[in-house]
């Protein structure tokens, strides 16, 4: 049986004032997309192409001039646990310790202790975070709080999670080994994701299928699918011929750029 | 600060040995010059002025008005606070509000506190009342902007987080705008009760 669509968008458009406030600065034309269950999707693009744009109006923080968002056919109105987003900069609440952040979901749909308690053991364990669940977030390591960040989207068990380069504050020698674990981890979450990164080995590594946007309106140059096994190994042929494809199409889009603009 | 102080290990960090120095010196300075000077008037020598500082502690009169003036500050202060934290909570919130009252806040900030003097005086009579409003008076102030500013310093994230989360409007305000903004209103407090402090003197 064909895989129902989780996400669809469509025809979303997306303007910002210019600085001059005369001219007007197209940031998403008429984007559409559609992405199925289990879908692991990522979105890449030159900076400044509408990635975050793209994403915060899935997730119901900004709205488009024009055009629906679906979830499960139901359009959405503004945010909702539906999506879970983890942000690029994580946005734990420094004033929660990490059990209270994780379980921040479950606290506001008033989950009875039981159920809270299996959750976070749970999660803990999925994540490798036990023995850390009194500590605030100040006390943790990058790549902890990122996991905290995970869990807390996960939490809330929803549809599409959204991930704004989870990774981007990831040093460069953790990256490869923070990638695994974030696959896993989304993996045993079961969700259906999409994970916008500048990475084209990060995404070769981590998706089922690549997006590349271009800078001429968000417009998507390539929906490319991966078909790959798992664990991926970064130094197969097959690998490198992806992502040689991809960084292809990435320079392409730059190039739209600098036309576009110049 | 605090973090700065943590990251050097040993004495050398900790600013109280220096200001314990710098204290000493200038007690020191104040011994030799005082001995020096004939005219007691325009410098008081030190050992008559911590003489005399010691028989004021044990004086009961003394006391007694420091424990009314640091009542009549805590009073203001409370006011102060009560008054001033929910309205800079909502002006930091809402846009709407902020909008509508700054005007008045603004221009009602502006009038030197000495011109409320008579008007205290009318409203509260002589006796405590108009010392409290005047602290309560300068205090709400600080405590109004620094609890703007507290709450429009908060993340935009962290609302996005809690919505994204299922937070309703109150829980955003519960979770997110009261503890986002609790360092801020607490350094408005202390802002607040120093002020007071050199209203009354
Ligand atoms: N609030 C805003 N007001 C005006 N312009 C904005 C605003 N937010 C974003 N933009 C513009 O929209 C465009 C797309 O921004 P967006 O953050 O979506 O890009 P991005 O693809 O996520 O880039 P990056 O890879 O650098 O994160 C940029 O040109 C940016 O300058
Ligand atoms: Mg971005």
């Amino acid at each position: 049986m064909e895989k129902r669509d989780i996400l669809r968008i469509e025809q979303i458009r997306k303007v910002y004032a210019d600085k001059s406030q005369i001219n007007e600065h197209v940031v998403l034309g008429d984007i559409n997309l559609r992405v199925k269950e289990k879908e692991m999707v990522c979105l890449v693009g030159p900076s400044g192409c509408g990635k975050t744009t793209l994403l915060t109006i899935v997730a119901g923080f900004l709205q488009a001039e024009r055009g629906n968002i679906y979830i499960n056919d139901m359009p959405i109105h503004g945010p909702g646990p539906d999506r879970g987003f983890v942000f690029q900069g994580y946005a734990l609440f420094p004033w929660m310790t990490v059990e209270e952040n994780i379980l921040y979901a479950l606290k506001l749909r008033h989950a009875g202790k039981e159920e809270k308690q299996n959750r976070l053991a749970q999660l803990l364990k999925m994540s490798h975070l036990s023995g850390n669940e009194k500590k605030y977030p100040k006390e943790l390591s990058g790549g902890m709080k990122q996991r905290v960040a995970v869990m807390r989207a996960i939490a809330a068990a929803p549809e599409l999670l959204l991930l704004d380069e989870p990774l981007a504050a990831i040093d460069f020698q953790m990256r490869q080994l923070m990638q695994e674990e974030l696959y896993t981890l989304l993996m045993s979450a079961n969700t259906t994701t999409i994970m916008v990164t500048h990475d084209v080995d990060e995404a070769v590594y981590m998706a089922d299928r690549v997006i590349v946007m271009s800078p001429r309106e968000g417009e998507i140059i390539a929906d490319y699918h991966l078909d790959m096994a798992r664990p991926r190994n970064r130094h197969s042929p097959k690998y490198l011929h992806h992502k040689e494809q991809l960084t292809l199409y990435l320079s392409e889009s730059f190039n739209i750029g600098m036309e576009h603009t110049g | 600060m605090a973090v700065s102080r943590d990251k050097i290990p040993g004495p050398v960090s900790d600013g109280r040995a220096y200001s314990l120095i710098i204290l000493l010196g200038a007690c020191l300075i104040w011994y030799v010059a005082g001995n020096r000077t004939t005219n007691h008037m325009v410098l008081p020598t030190f050992q008559s002025v911590v003489c005399a500082f010691f028989e004021a502690l044990t004086s009961k009169e003394i006391l007694l008005n420091l424990a009314i003036t640091m009542r009549r500050v805590l009073l203001g202060f409370s006011y102060a606070f009560c008054i001033g934290a929910p309205i800079g909570l909502l002006m930091g919130y809402s846009n709407a509000a902020n909008k509508a009252l700054s005007p008045f806040i603004n221009s009602a900030r502006q009038v030197p506190v000495m011109a409320w003097v008579p008007l205290a005086i009318i409203w509260f009579g002589l006796g405590d009342g108009p010392t409290v409003f005047l602290i309560a008076f300068t205090g709400v102030f600080t405590m109004i902007i620094n609890t703007i500013n507290a709450v429009q310093d908060i993340d935009r994230n962290y609302y996005h987080a809690a919505r994204s989360l299922g937070a309703t409007r109150w829980q955003v305000i519960r979770d997110v705008v009261l503890p986002g903004s609790f360092p801020g209103i607490f350094t408005g407090g202390r802002l607040a009760i120093g002020l007071g402090w050199m209203s009354v003197i």
